[in-house]
């Protein structure tokens, strides 16, 4: 069960992504990483999990779809050992499915809004009429 | 004349109502006749007696084969089974800060051993599901591979990859556990004719 307070501090998380704020970073193409210096060092890391659901459609045969995913989200303390200080994994703790959610969906909205802002300003400018 | 002719008539008279076998030159010939008929039944008997022993030879010469080519398939089935065994060890030593190269050397790795292992079974009635599992199983690690290819200029999360394949690689090394579990009932199955 997700921590009520855990859950309001993730929703904060998700309001300062979307106010930029917070700046994220992608790693690889199912993993982001929001790093700081200060006040503390640490590393906040959002993960989506995709799993392709296999069904056997005959003997033998197998058809594979991708269609499950489940998030991790992890904080690091980089003083201390390599051992998150919280992990929640959505397959393990389906309450908190819906926050993990909210927050990959800030996250990728704003890159996607970055990604489109950049390609909109590689268009010629047009004289103002 | 007349006595002559008489005398030679009264001969062959003579002749012709003595019996055959009172003849030398009878029985010279049935000697040699019967001497041929022993000697061809000889012949006849080693004939026979050789054809006999061709056939016992040629039916275990087959039966030579036939347990040479068990005796193959065992040793075959023993080996796929310590490879089986040797990739289930592999596949267990996946460790929680793996990095993306080391991770996709294992994946690649495990993959063309397998393949190369259970391919010549992919038809046997006994296999064929669980090898068709598990052919598919290994594109969902690869793929999951794919999904934490690090960005250019990133570095590296520790956990991340691990979290991507830890669930395809269990669910992989599950299904060699079962596969070498049917290969070993295969095993003692194909070593009972000879046991």
């Amino acid at each position: 069960m997700l921590d009520p307070e855990l859950r309001a501090w993730i929703d904060q998380v998700v309001a300062d992504t979307k106010s930029r704020l917070i700046v994220w970073k992608m790693v690889n193409p199912s993993t982001y990483v929001w790093e700081m210096t200060q006040p503390h060092a640490a590393r906040v890391v959002l993960q989506r999990v995709e799993r392709l659901n296999q069904t056997m459609i005959a003997p033998g045969r197998i058809q594979a779809r991708k269609e499950f995913s489940h998030f991790v989200f992890q904080v690091f303390d980089l003083t201390k050992p390599a051992v998150p200080i919280v992990q929640t994994n959505t397959q393990e703790d389906p309450s908190s499915a819906d926050a993990l959610l909210n927050l990959y969906d800030a996250v990728t909205g704003v890159e996607s809004k970055e990604t489109l802002n950049f390609l909109n300003s590689l268009l010629p400018k047009k004289p103002a009429t | 004349m007349q006595p002559d002719i008489q005398t030679q008539i009264n001969h062959l008279t003579e002749l012709l109502q003595s019996p055959f076998w009172h003849r030398g030159d009878f029985w010279i010939f049935a000697i040699l006749g019967m001497v041929s008929i022993v000697v061809s039944g000889f012949g006849l008997w080693f004939s026979i007696k050789a054809f006999g022993e061709a056939e016992q030879a040629k039916v275990a010469a087959t039966q030579a084969k036939v347990a040479a080519k068990e005796a193959g398939k065992v040793v075959r089935v023993q080996t796929v089974a310590i490879e089986l065994g040797e990739i289930s060890q592999r596949l267990e030593r996946l460790e929680p800060d793996i990095l993306f190269s080391d991770a996709r050397e294992l994946v690649n790795e495990v993959a063309r051993k397998l393949l190369r292992s259970i391919s010549p079974y992919s038809e046997e009635p006994l296999l064929k599901t669980k090898i068709a599992e598990i052919r598919a199983a290994i594109p969902a690690a690869q793929n999951s591979m794919k999904e934490v290819r690090p960005s250019p200029g990133a570095s590296e999360v520790p956990g991340a990859v691990y979290n991507a394949i830890e669930a395809d690689l269990a669910k992989l090394n599950n299904l060699v556990a079962e596969l070498l579990g049917l290969f070993e009932t295969m095993n003692i199955h194909s070593g009972e004719p000879n046991a």
